[in-house]
């Protein structure tokens, strides 16, 4: 794999990453913008704001011409909203990648907001909001960051809140909007570049993007960790859902790799994950547990999340703030962290063997943390970290806040 | 992409596709056994059984220790049950590829099954019956194929627990010695590795040759009534299935067809029914349109989801949608788009080592040919791919629509427009 970058005429950084043999071409555009950034009861403008990109262009009049256009190629678009940054990716058979790009630079540059677009999204957007929460694992997974995160912007879901949406004007898209280009946002094209001119990839962005001016990204606020609570919400289902979680320090920190690690461990790496060992098969509580890390700038948060047996959701609790209580008493097992290392040595390599899984991966360490990375790189990254900085992670500190919510019938 | 598809000198029926680009090797047993083979007795064993090969092996008899044995080299391992077929796969870096296929392949054929790891399995089955039944979304769709089949295709997967808290490892064991073999099987590997270097880590095994499942073609009994099904379930949307039974998986032609049709109405922002319930208006926030076929019949189901008061609309325009194709008014464009859009999805496909899923890809290929003994021939698929033209889209969509059963299945808190629903979707001209 080779990796260069070249910087259009305003400096934005375009990565090209040469991946031989494979078949399509990915293109993906990232802007430091994300639901952290929708103004005081107007959640949810940076999510209508991308999906109001494939309502229509300049040259494309409205979605049906636009994305016709794009399936007619081949051409897959993916838009993401996280609460830090977003992202759009094209992914496309290589053949038809310069005509495909034309595209995705009319949809990044050139949108037609328009009221009739802006009421048809909001509309489903606010169905979807709903539609997510009938499912008991989504709607616990949103009670529980709302939690933890209660008072703060990220406390909100990058859906936004259904009140909210109706504020929502088509003013408020131009803004997100005028904030996609930043002297962070960038491009990473991922493709077999012997098979395709990377000059030609180039002209048309240097043409169209490279003469805009950037600006410069708005601070990120900074979160303080919530008062410990324990909270319960009433839904009329027969498998209590619950989650307990913690904070670990932000990503500009430092400690990226080793709160990644520590949450393989906890329950991010299948079998040998110590919620999978000891909720499912010791205790028998649960069919799924797993925990999951949400990393942002100044402060990150790790929770187990499982569906357990009604009469034992409070035993389920109890064993899964003891795995916390362990690994503060007892700090990392130096066999956890070598299962945990050749776990993430493999599934790096897994993760990013297609083109797209590649310019996702790259991108999404890129503008989470500022640092271009390829995989075989990050893999020597997790080789080097030593238990006593795990150990650190997982103080004292990192057991006295523990949040929990549960969802169930009584 | 090179494909080849071989019986190894020790029987093993081999599906090898080498994949140069790829960072992984995948392995693949799929097993002729699934919920339509069970007895009424045995409803959700196979499901239960699949559990149990993660609880030790001849070879690897402590779960914990082949668990950790894998998974410290990053290698994925999971297994699904589908209603005709038992897929177990792994998936591991190129380096240790030989363990993960050593580890496959003892758990399939040598599991230990001990009254203890059954009991075990019980309290976790139990707990995903309990995960399936709070999702409208899991019980819209086996709702859905109970409106559409009578045969065996209407049970679920899963079973009750009524049934599979009544297994025991004697029956266990004898479901397995009857299922799992090598006449029963076909084995799929993909990723960064030669044939040549696939068959010589193969040579080593002695496998269990079995018996061969006689493969008949089981045509769709007569036509009956279209059936509509309501579930109640607080949820605060409305989720329902519309759609219609359709030939069994023998018929190749008709999977390719339909594979296609379910593109042209429903996968892509460029679809029909994307088109019309999302772009031009916002009458859904969730669709999806899918098309699985089995042996006994095959499913095409439109999934949405919505408020009460659009169902009606949504119905009209599902209806609009498939009138448009029976009646020869679809543009060329539109069948065009559809074909570009799943040529381009085989495309990326072809950059992982594992292509699981229903989409209609390799996996399904392999699945066709486990189930009826048709052999695998990509390129030929591919082919007929590209000549199927619009004349084809309409006859089969009007041949299986003639001959198929419509259902419809809802799930919320009314089924006040189910009624309504029926009458417009069931009154569908053929």
């Amino acid at each position: 794999m080779n990796v260069q970058t070249r910087l259009l005429n305003n400096k934005t950084n375009v990565i090209l990453v040469n991946k031989p043999n494979i078949l399509t071409t990915s293109v993906g555009f990232y802007a430091p913008i994300g639901s952290v950034d929708d103004e005081y009861l107007k959640t949810g403008t940076t999510t209508l704001t991308l999906r109001m990109l494939l309502r229509g262009t300049s040259k494309y009049s409205n979605s049906i011409k636009l994305n016709t256009a794009l399936e007619l190629l081949g051409a897959k678009v993916s838009l993401e909203t996280q609460k830090e940054y977003s992202s759009i990716v094209l992914n496309v058979p290589s053949t038809n990648s310069y005509s495909a790009l034309g595209i995705l630079i009319d949809i990044i540059k050139n949108p037609l907001f328009n009221k009739s677009s802006l009421n048809k999204e909001r509309s489903i957007l606010r169905k979807q909001q709903k539609e997510k929460d009938d499912d008991p694992r989504n709607s616990l997974v949103r009670l529980h960051s709302e939690q933890l995160f209660k008072g703060s912007k990220y406390e909100n879901s990058t859906l936004g809140n259904e009140s909210d949406l109706k504020n929502i004007s088509l003013k408020d898209l131009t803004s997100i909007h005028s904030q996609f280009f930043t002297k962070d946002s960038f491009l990473i094209i991922t493709a077999d570049l012997s098979r395709t001119d990377s000059d030609r990839l180039i002209e048309p962005l240097e043409k169209e993007l490279g003469s805009l001016k950037l600006t410069r990204r708005k601070d990120l606020p900074l979160i303080e960790a919530c008062k410990p609570l324990e909270i319960s919400h009433k839904k009329n289902i027969l498998q209590p859902v619950i989650a307990v979680g913690t904070y670990l320090p932000g990503i500009s920190k430092g400690n990226y790799y080793q709160s990644f690690l520590l949450n393989l461990i906890i329950g991010g790496m299948g079998f040998s994950a110590k919620a999978m060992k000891i909720i499912r098969e010791k205790l028998r509580l649960a069919y799924f547990t797993y925990s999951t890390l949400s990393s942002y700038s100044s402060l990150s948060s790790i929770s187990v999340i499982s569906g357990v047996q009604e009469a034992s959701y409070k035993k389920a609790i109890m064993a899964s703030k003891q795995i916390f209580d362990d690994l503060a008493s007892k700090g990392v097992s130096r066999e956890d962290i070598r299962i945990a290392k050749g776990y993430i040595q493999g599934s790096l390599d897994i993760q990013t063997e297609s083109g797209v899984g590649l310019c996702r991966f790259m991108g999404t360490h890129l503008i989470k943390r500022h640092i271009l990375i390829t995989p075989e790189k990050m893999k020597r990254e997790f080789l080097k970290i030593q238990k006593s900085s795990l150990d650190k992670l997982t103080s004292k500190k990192f057991t006295t806040n523990y949040h929990t919510t549960v969802l169930a019938k009584k | 992409m090179k494909i080849s598809r071989i019986t190894t000198e020790n029987g093993i029926n081999l599906v090898h596709y080498y994949l140069p680009s790829t960072n992984s090797v995948t392995a693949s047993f799929l097993f002729n056994v699934g919920s339509t083979k069970e007895l009424r007795t045995q409803r959700g064993m196979s499901h239960f059984f699949e559990h149990m090969v993660f609880n030790g092996s001849k070879k690897y008899p402590d779960q914990e220790k082949s668990n950790t044995l894998l998974e410290q080299y990053g290698i994925i391992q999971n297994a699904w049950t589908f209603k005709n077929c038992t897929n177990y796969w792994m998936k591991s870096p190129l380096d240790h590829f030989k363990l993960a296929l050593d580890v496959l392949i003892d758990r399939a054929f040598y599991p230990l099954l001990n009254t203890s790891s059954v009991e075990k399995e019980k309290s976790i089955i139990t707990e995903e019956y309990h995960m399936a039944k709070d999702s409208p979304h899991s019980i819209v769709s086996r709702e859905f194929t109970k409106a559409l089949f009578t045969n065996s295709l209407k049970y679920s997967v899963l079973g009750k627990p009524s049934s599979f808290q009544k297994f025991t490892k004697t029956g266990l064991g004898s479901f397995h010695k009857k299922h799992y073999n090598l006449e029963n099987s076909i084995l799929w590997i993909g990723g960064n590795i030669t044939l040549k270097k696939t068959l010589k880590l193969l040579q080593p095994y002695r496998l269990p040759k079995g018996r061969k499942t006689v493969v008949t073609r089981t045509s769709l009994r007569k036509k009956r009534k279209n059936i509509a099904i309501f579930k109640e379930m607080p949820s605060n949307t409305y989720h329902a299935v519309l759609g219609f039974s359709g030939s069994s998986i023998h018929d190749s032609r008709d999977q390719e067809i339909l594979s296609l049709i379910s593109y042209i109405l429903g996968i892509g922002r460029g679809s029909l029914l994307y088109k019309s319930l999302k772009g031009t208006n916002s009458l859904v926030s969730y669709l999806e349109v899918d098309y699985i076929s089995f042996r006994e019949g095959s499913i095409f189901g439109i999934y949405i989801n919505s408020e009460q008061k659009k169902l009606i609309k949504i119905t009209t325009v599902i209806r609009e949608a498939l009138e448009r194709i029976i009646s020869g008014k679809l543009p060329s464009q539109e069948l065009e788009r559809a074909r570009n859009l799943l040529l381009s999805n085989y495309l990326s496909l072809q950059e992982v080592s594992h292509l699981f899923g229903y989409s209609p890809d390799l996996f399904n290929m392999t699945r066709r040919e486990l189930l009826t003994g048709e052999k695998l021939d990509y390129h030929k698929k591919i082919e007929l791919l590209r000549s199927i033209a619009l004349p084809d889209i309409e006859n089969t969509l009007k041949e299986v629509l003639r001959k198929g059963r419509l259902g419809i299945s809802l799930v919320g808190k009314s089924d006040s427009a189910l009624k309504e629903m029926s009458k417009i979707f069931f009154s569908l001209p053929k």
